[in-house]
């Protein structure tokens, strides 16, 4: 037998075999991998903040803003914390559980809408669930532990009680008695008062959502969407409660969109839906954002974040709103969209994590990636880019670029250090070659031009047709100075009328110039031609290819080209497309533009504007197939608003321009050598026209010395409605250089109204209301131009 | 004056090392405790604490201590009824009944019952014949077992646990043949096992986290499961070991512990004391505190040996037993070696009721010592 001294000596010996383990083990933990775990300490409290950056504002050539960012709050869910915290999603989860763990009701699923399984069912179904559910082992142990912490919440709220005691009265009730009802568990209240406490909460939740829905209602019409919602909170209620039910989680892709995998080839989830907070109400006002933030216990879950709104000064329905385009939320956008608009970032500055954040070297790289990482998320979750647009066009100057700040912080989130900071950019602004005014009256005299057209027609679906669009552009620059189109029916330029169109755009006679341009040329060169001296006069009609082609505006008076063009005789145009077969037709239209080029060896192929920065428009194309006389005066000929104008302007001043939307670019313009006679006699065409030809019903152009072409195109198979055209400009150059060139369409135009003189009357209505505005005059009429 | 004679004959090793690990555990529950607005006292209390349990100590030594084996079932009785009338008396606090509330303090008898076992055990089995075969070690079972017994059903699991140990050693110190405890050590260790199943679903839930971190790596640490739990069942062991990880050698310096500082780590002047020992003094704080415990403990070992009466003898054991044992089980627990259970570290953590119970387990260790009576015949005090 051992001697006592012997087993105090053994139980010191056990005690110090004891201690000696722990050491080791703190030695392994502490020395060994202290990197490791200095590096989870760092990954604790370090944290990359992002701050968000305004996004430039775009201005017209007056600096007078379009469209800036406006400091709002915005209302994003936490799901997760809903549905633990707040006592209506608490209820709603709770009784759905319980539900399912019943047997034959395992897809039952209660909803915040009202209803069957509304959120009134539900607490009245969780105020009846038994007391045992907390007690261990008669559920699953997660689902036990999460319909604990759902009743004690719901529990908790109704009686205003803290929690700590509602989950101690809930384990005596079901220690004593497993079978007692939830409800029943605290003394001093009953089931109905509880009930009737529980009822208070879901009403304050029900007047938050009319509260936002009201604030969604009055913001200002500059703000409004495109669809009114009836519901706005209760409805991310319910999506979020379908992911969380279904367990949904982000798939994680890398900035080209592309899913992420592991090594076994799964794709790699991120975090859960309702673990994020998604914004769900922009705009809020400031003292329903006040009133949330004061009152955050009240609806836990509900976070209120300031937020950047896009503005835009004209309204939805514009031709400008739908110039301008949309800015929408990167992380909305197709995946991928961003790294090919830029919005990527590869690597930061090298300085951007100092050395001593760093535990160890691999930790460094690990936070110069996180950091890259982390913004390029915050870009996802809070940065803008437009999407359509003047916006998106110029998106890499208006966007900026986000900061980001690395912070230490602690457990409750509250930073203690700032410990690197990269500077938020906040975006260019941008000014475009668009006047404001300008826009706004041309606005107004192509939509009442629209509504007086589709008023003349008899059926619906023929006013639905009519639409309406004017472009004027700086003759010297190519400057846009105004888009205008009726009726606008999106935000995206392509639904203004003008620079796109639908079905048929013919464009008829306006085309002419171009032609009898090419054919005095040809003449003058010798190319391929037929002489004006042999042409025969006009006797109304013609056959070609088995077919009658006829001449609206019989002329027996002779074969002068300018008296030709002002009276837009068309047998003039088939006898010159005849001379110049299909090669001088095309030459004719590619010289001004209108014609997409050969190819890159075609010496026209200068005159071709591919693109408008800012601007897309449907481009000048050909529809095969068309008899080659009809595309002498226009038909089988397609063009915007936009491109016909720039012609015109190659007209005006004997240099076609390229057209940009961003003012103060450099931007070629394309001479046009040796045609001076031939634009001298064109010219004297087109004011021909205005004063004594096919123009001369609308004086007041005549007043204003324009020099333009009306031009009509028949579309309507039937009833042969008409496209009609007025093309044209100012012979002159106002004091500030701007020289106006303009071009305005009526689509669908009943058959019997004149000519061109729909759009011919867009014009003049544009001048008179130029002259009228003392400003607008001065920038762009001679000073005392007209009579 | 006898009782002042016997003060010079204290042994000093023992004292020296509780009043530095005292002085530890105050600086450390200020480190753990500063700009806490909730907590921020605690300092200032555990100080009194100590000046209070130091007062009573010291009038501790002065009788001799067969006074206090007189009194030892007594005082086994008193905290035996005192333990049993929690559940009717003592308020809900943290989902447990431990603590009696009283004008301006509380007390936990959970703590006293430590010493009351010790007090008890050493009554019983300073009898040589009582420990040495397995019913022989029945009473003493129920001596202990019942204590711990209403320690667990509190519930506070880690207190309860120390007592085994200590009455595992104890016996043995008493004659029980190894043969026998260790018997006794598989019995137990099987209770344990039937006992998991029997564990509300949180201390379940405890056990199984832990043994799943042994298995994670880089990437598993990047699941979402695993991050799930190490935000939920897992959170606190894990944030107290970085702590622990993070103070490297050295350590981040007082007052200096990230994890400390920025509220990473609850409850860590009471159950992660050590966690912030290590991270603000690193490695060679945390084994110079653990040296200091160990010198504690045999020193008290040592006074063991001395005393040739067997009823100091064996409370020196117990003490010693249930200080060491308390200690490494919290380090363990700091270092999530073993599940996590809210266990404070003698001297070092933040609490009254522990305190004192502890300052006068040694100072009545300090008394034997004192008072190593020359034994002519026999084991003296039968």
């Amino acid at each position: 037998m051992t001697s006592s001294r012997a087993r105090i000596g053994a139980l010191a010996g056990a005690l110090l075999l004891g201690a000696g383990v722990v050491l080791a083990h703190l030695f392994s933990v502490m020395v060994i991998d202290h990197g490791a775990w200095a590096a989870r300490s760092h990954r604790n409290r370090w944290t990359f903040r992002s701050v968000p950056s305004a996004r430039g504002s775009v201005r017209d050539r007056t600096g007078a803003v379009l469209a800036y960012d406006e400091p709002t709050m915005e209302v994003a869910l936490l799901y997760r914390r809903f549905r633990l915290r707040h006592p209506v999603g608490a209820a709603v989860h709770a009784a759905t559980t319980w539900a399912r763990l019943q047997p034959g009701r395992e897809a039952t699923a209660y909803s915040y809408l009202p209803g069957m399984l509304g959120p009134e069912a539900a607490a009245a179904a969780v105020l009846a669930m038994p007391a045992g559910i907390v007690a261990p082992g008669r559920y699953p142990k997660a689902v036990a532990a999460e319909l604990t912490t759902l009743v004690t919440t719901v529990l908790a709220a109704a009686a205003d009680m803290p929690r700590k005691r509602v989950f101690a009265a809930l384990r005596t009730a079901a220690a004593a008695d497993p079978a007692t009802a939830v409800g029943d568990v605290l003394p001093g209240f009953p089931r109905t008062k509880l009930f009737g406490a529980w009822l208070g909460h879901l009403a304050a939740l029900h007047g938050l959502e009319q509260e936002l829905v009201a604030a969604r209602r009055e913001r200002p019409e500059r703000l409004g969407l495109p669809v009114e919602q009836e519901s706005i909170l209760l409805g991310e209620l319910e999506l979020r409660r379908e992911q969380s039910l279904k367990g949904l989680r982000v798939q994680r892709t890398d900035p080209a969109g592309k899913v992420l995998r592991d090594e076994r080839g799964e794709p790699v989830s991120g975090d859960a839906y309702e673990s994020i907070a998604w914004p769900f109400a922009d705009h809020v006002p400031f003292e329903l954002a006040a009133g949330l933030r004061a009152g955050a216990h009240q609806h836990p879950g509900i976070e209120v974040n300031p937020a950047l709104q896009r503005v835009t000064v004209e309204p939805a329905g514009s031709a400008l709103r739908g110039l301008l385009g949309t800015v929408q939320d990167l992380g909305t956008m197709p995946r991928g969209r961003e790294a090919a608009m830029g919005h990527v970032v590869r690597e930061l500055p090298a300085d951007f994590v100092p050395d001593e954040a760093a535990a160890s070297d691999d930790d460094y790289e690990r936070l110069q990636q996180e950091a890259v990482a982390s913004l390029n998320r915050a870009m996802l979750l809070q940065a803008r880019a437009g999407a359509s647009g003047v916006e998106r066009a110029f998106d890499p100057a208006l966007s900026g670029r986000l900061g980001l700040r690395l912070v230490e912080r602690d457990a409750g989130a509250r930073e203690h250090q700032l410990w690197s900071n990269l500077r938020v950019q906040s975006g260019d602004d941008v000014t475009l070659t668009l006047d404001l005014a300008l826009q706004r009256v041309a606005e107004r005299v192509v939509a009442e031009t629209q509504r007086r057209m589709a008023g003349m027609h008899a059926d619906p679906e023929d006013q639905e047709r009519v639409r309406a669009g004017l472009a004027v552009i700086d003759a010297n620059s190519g400057d846009v100075l105004a888009v205008a189109g009726a009726p606008v029916t999106g935000n995206d330029p392509r639904s203004v009328p003008g620079v796109s169109w639908f079905t048929n755009g013919d464009l008829g006679s306006i085309v002419k110039p171009f032609v009898l341009l090419e054919h005095l040329q040809a003449e003058a060169a010798g190319r391929a031609h037929r002489a004006t001296a042999t042409f025969a006069e006009c006797s109304g009609s013609m056959q070609y290819g088995g077919r009658k082609l006829s001449c609206s505006g019989h002329w027996r008076e002779g074969t002068d080209p300018v008296t030709a063009l002002a009276k837009s005789c068309n047998l003039f145009f088939f006898q010159a497309a005849l001379g110049l077969g299909e090669d001088g037709l095309r030459a004719a239209y590619r010289r001004f533009g209108l014609l997409r080029p050969a190819g890159s060896e075609d010496p026209a192929a200068v005159c071709w504007q591919e693109d408008v920065s800012g601007l897309p428009r449907v481009k000048p194309r050909w529809e095969d197939p068309e008899l080659l006389p009809m595309r002498a005066i226009g038909y089988g000929a397609m063009a915007s608003t936009l491109d016909v104008a720039r012609a015109y302007a190659g007209i005006a001043t004997g240099r076609l321009p390229t057209l940009g939307l961003r003012l103060g670019e450099a931007r070629p313009n394309v001479p046009l050598p040796g045609l001076d006679l031939e634009l001298e006699v064109v010219r004297a065409g087109l004011r021909g026209c205005v004063e004594s030809g096919t123009a001369r019903h609308v004086a007041v152009l005549a007043d204003f010395q324009v020099h333009g072409k009306t031009g009509t195109a028949e579309v309507g198979a039937r009833d042969k409605e008409n496209n009609a055209w007025f093309a044209g400009y100012l012979p002159w150059a106002a004091a500030g250089g701007v020289q106006p060139c303009f071009c305005a369409v009526v689509y669908w135009v009943p058959h019997g109204v004149h000519g061109g003189e729909p759009a011919a009357q867009i014009a003049g209505d544009l001048l008179v209301a130029l002259r009228s505005d003392l400003e607008l005059a001065a920038r762009y009429l001679q000073p005392g131009g007209g009579r | 004056m006898k009782g002042l004679r016997a003060l010079s004959r204290v042994p000093p090793w023992p004292l020296l090392c509780t009043g530095a690990l005292a002085l530890c555990g105050l600086v450390f529950i200020g480190s753990a405790t500063q700009n806490d607005p909730g907590f921020g006292g605690q300092q200032g209390r555990q100080a009194l604490f100590l000046l209070c349990s130091a007062g009573l100590g010291f009038f501790l030594l002065l009788p001799h201590y067969v006074h206090v084996l007189r009194g030892a079932w007594t005082f086994y009785a008193v905290v035996v009824l005192a333990l049993l009338g929690l559940p009717f008396f003592a308020p809900e606090i943290n989902g447990a009944r431990r603590w009696y509330t009283l004008p301006g303090f509380s007390v936990q008898p959970g703590e006293f019952a430590k010493l009351a076992v010790v007090l008890a055990l050493a009554a019983l089995l300073r009898f040589k014949d009582r420990a040495r075969t397995f019913d022989g070690l029945a009473v003493p079972m129920l001596v202990a077992g019942l204590p711990a017994f209403l320690v667990f059903r509190q519930p506070d699991l880690g207190s309860a646990l120390v007592f085994g140990p200590v009455l595992l050693a104890m016996c043995y110190a008493a004659g029980t043949r190894a043969r026998t405890i260790c018997a006794v050590l598989l019995v137990a260790a099987g209770l344990g096992a039937y006992g998991y199943f029997h564990l509300h679903a949180y201390q379940q839930q405890r056990v199984e986290v832990w043994w799943q971190h042994w298995g994670w790596d880089g990437a598993a640490l990047e699941t979402p499961g695993v991050r799930e739990t190490l935000r939920g069942a897992g959170y606190q062991p894990w944030q107290a070991l970085v702590a622990l990880g993070g103070g490297g050698l050295l350590g981040h310096g007082l007052h200096q512990g990230p994890q400390n500082r920025y509220d990473f780590l609850p409850y860590r002047s009471e159950d992660y004391v050590f966690a912030v020992v290590g991270e603000e003094t690193g490695w060679l704080g945390a084994a110079t505190v653990l040296l200091l415990v160990l010198g504690l403990v045999l020193g008290l070992l040592y006074v063991a040996t001395c005393t040739r009466e067997r009823f100091g003898r064996l409370v020196c054991v117990g003490v010693a037993t249930w200080i060491g044992a308390q200690s490494l089980m919290h380090v363990a627990v700091c270092g999530w070696l073993v599940p996590s259970t809210g266990l404070p570290m003698p001297l070092l953590s933040y609490g009254g009721s522990s305190t004192l119970a502890t300052v006068l387990a040694v100072a009545l260790c300090a008394n034997i010592g004192a008072r190593r009576e020359p034994i002519l015949a026999g084991d003296g005090f039968t």
